[in-house]
């Protein structure tokens, strides 16, 4: 039997006196696609940061293809935010993408192999033509495919994506989800997300988390359960699209 | 005008006089100098970081006090203000660097302590120093003026090993500006990484304030890479143009200051301030017109 890509085994973990996960468990398969969902305050950020090996777990084990996450970092592609970066930071595209293989940087100067490499990830997210453009320049939704594409020339087998489509222009989102769905052909992916399309397009299983951890197949996902997991706090992504586009579908469609 | 075009001729002529070794000096430790604050300025621009180096600058002051205290009372020759600027930046560099990375305290609150303790402390090991009083102006506020052979010798072995260390670790030292925690997750030590940028800063204030005191230092460090930045989105770039602007400013200081006799190092600074001010009016021209 293979190692499962991601293990959580009984992992808590919490904040001083405030627990946010609670004996959770789950594995991940390789070649799967997961989704993670739940309300603010839930647990998923710190569920992506225990599998990234940045916060240690107080109780339980983590395990990324069988090994601690430390020991596994370079294995894994993580893909944050744009929102979260200086945009006049003065780099290109090309050099955010070349930091995916910052390990590899010998005598000061990144290799041949390292550019052909980082040239390749630009073009598997149709950025080729953008490898000079400053990041300042580029759009919210090409800022998130140059991090992809970091992840990707990392030469990842697992990527951890955080909330890929935040603040992505719904014009671009069609041309940025195709870029997703190729990682799913060479990688194992674990996202967090608040996006229903994204999640019935992309995910195969989905971790709702809220303290504690269920797996649910996306088909499984309906408006009731929903609202269940959110309790009623959290407006998802999918209201705010329908009411852009006025449409009367709910998310229970989705699934 | 026609005195100060003169004086101007007289700056020149003095250059080439074999009897105006400081001057030549000055101009020479100016010239390399700029490579250092063009470098460095590009990171700490770019990075935000420009009250650290301000905060280093300041606690350079307990350094070079301690130093003057230490060398006067126990005969320690060795202990030279030199020596102790030196010490005393790269401790605040470190301590700030470390206490904001493993301590998880405010950054600003760390700065604001080290700035403040850093001065106080050299106040008093100069109030109680022995011997005859230490004229503290001279730190504060610097002299390009009386920089030495020994000087020059000094400001080109640091500059030297700041250009070194940035040109082999350059790619690493970026990406841990624009993203820590990925640098991180590839293996390599960001968070040591950061503390070496923190040092190349303290070494480089060490030559600013050698130059222009350290009230005035922050300003070279920041005006031309600020400049810069408003021309390219190239790192490297911008390194090169703060690199040539610093020369410029440093030159035309002297050039100036030395026929109409004010002190060099604020002619400097309002020259890098009256650029930066003219960048920032050119630029916004420019962003109207293409509106």
């Amino acid at each position: 039997m293979s190692v499962p890509v991601i293990q959580f085994d009984r992992v808590s973990f919490g904040y001083g006196p405030t627990r946010v996960l609670e004996e959770v468990s789950f594995t991940v398969e390789a070649g799967q696609s997961t989704c993670v969902i739940g309300p603010n305050g839930g647990g998923k950020t710190t569920l992506l940061r225990l599998a990234l090996g940045l916060l240690e777990p107080q109780r339980g084990e983590v395990r990324l293809f069988g090994e601690k996450p430390r020991d596994a970092v370079r294995r894994i592609g993580y893909v944050p935010q744009a929102m979260r970066f200086d945009p006049l930071f003065p780099v290109n595209a090309l050099d955010i993408v070349l930091m995916g293989r910052i390990e590899r940087v010998r005598f000061g100067f990144f290799s041949k192999a390292c550019r052909l490499a980082a040239q390749a990830a630009l073009a598997e997210v149709g950025l080729e033509a953008e490898a000079r453009t400053p990041f300042a320049n580029l759009s919210g939704g090409q800022r998130q495919r140059v991090l992809i594409a970091r992840a990707l020339a990392s030469g990842a087998d697992l990527l951890l994506l955080d909330e890929p489509t935040a603040n992505v222009d719904l014009t671009v989102e069609a041309q940025f989800l195709d870029s997703l769905d190729r990682l799913r052909q060479r990688a194992t992916v674990l996202m967090v997300t608040h996006d229903i399309d994204l999640i019935s397009r992309l995910g195969d299983t989905v971790l709702c988390v809220n303290h504690r951890v269920h797996r649910h197949g996306v088909g499984d996902l309906h408006g009731e359960l929903l609202r269940e997991i959110f309790s009623g706090e959290f407006r998802l992504e999918h209201d705010r699209r329908s009411r852009h586009q006025a449409g009367d579908h709910s998310a229970c469609q989705h699934g | 005008m026609a005195d100060f075009i003169t004086g101007l001729g007289e700056f020149f002529a003095a250059l080439a006089s074999p009897n105006t070794a400081l001057l030549r000096h000055a101009l020479l430790a100016g010239l390399i100098a700029s490579v250092t604050f063009g470098i460095v300025g590009g990171f700490v621009v770019t990075r935000r970081i420009s009250y650290i180096a301000a905060a280093i600058s300041h606690s350079i002051l307990g350094g070079i006090g301690a130093s003057i205290y230490l060398s006067r009372s126990y005969d320690w020759a060795w202990c030279t203000p030199l020596f102790g600027s030196i010490v005393a930046a790269l401790v605040s560099a470190l301590v700030i660097g470390m206490v904001s990375l493993v301590a998880r305290e405010r950054e600003d609150t760390i700065i604001g302590a080290i700035w403040s303790t850093g001065m106080a402390a050299g106040v008093l090991f100069i109030y109680f120093a022995p011997g005859p009083a230490v004229n503290a102006e001279s730190y504060i506020f610097g002299n390009i003026l009386l920089t030495s052979k020994s000087d020059l010798i000094v400001t080109g072995i640091l500059g030297c090993i700041v250009v070194g260390v940035t040109a082999f670790y350059y790619h690493k030292l970026v990406a841990v500006c624009f993203d820590e925690e990925f640098v991180k997750l590839r293996g390599v030590p960001a968070q040591a990484y950061y503390l070496l940028l923190l040092c190349l800063i303290a070494l480089s204030v060490v030559l600013l304030v050698r130059l222009t005191g350290m009230i005035l230092a922050i300003a070279l460090l920041v005006l031309p890479a600020a400049t810069a930045v408003r021309f390219s989105h190239r790192l490297w770039v911008i390194m090169l143009l703060a690199s040539v602007l610093c020369m410029a400013f440093t030159t035309g200081g002297l050039a100036f200051s030395y026929p109409t006799q004010t002190p060099t190092g604020p002619v400097v600074v309002l020259f890098a301030g009256l650029t930066y001010g003219l960048s920032l009016l050119w630029r916004g021209r420019r962003a109207k017109k293409t509106r």
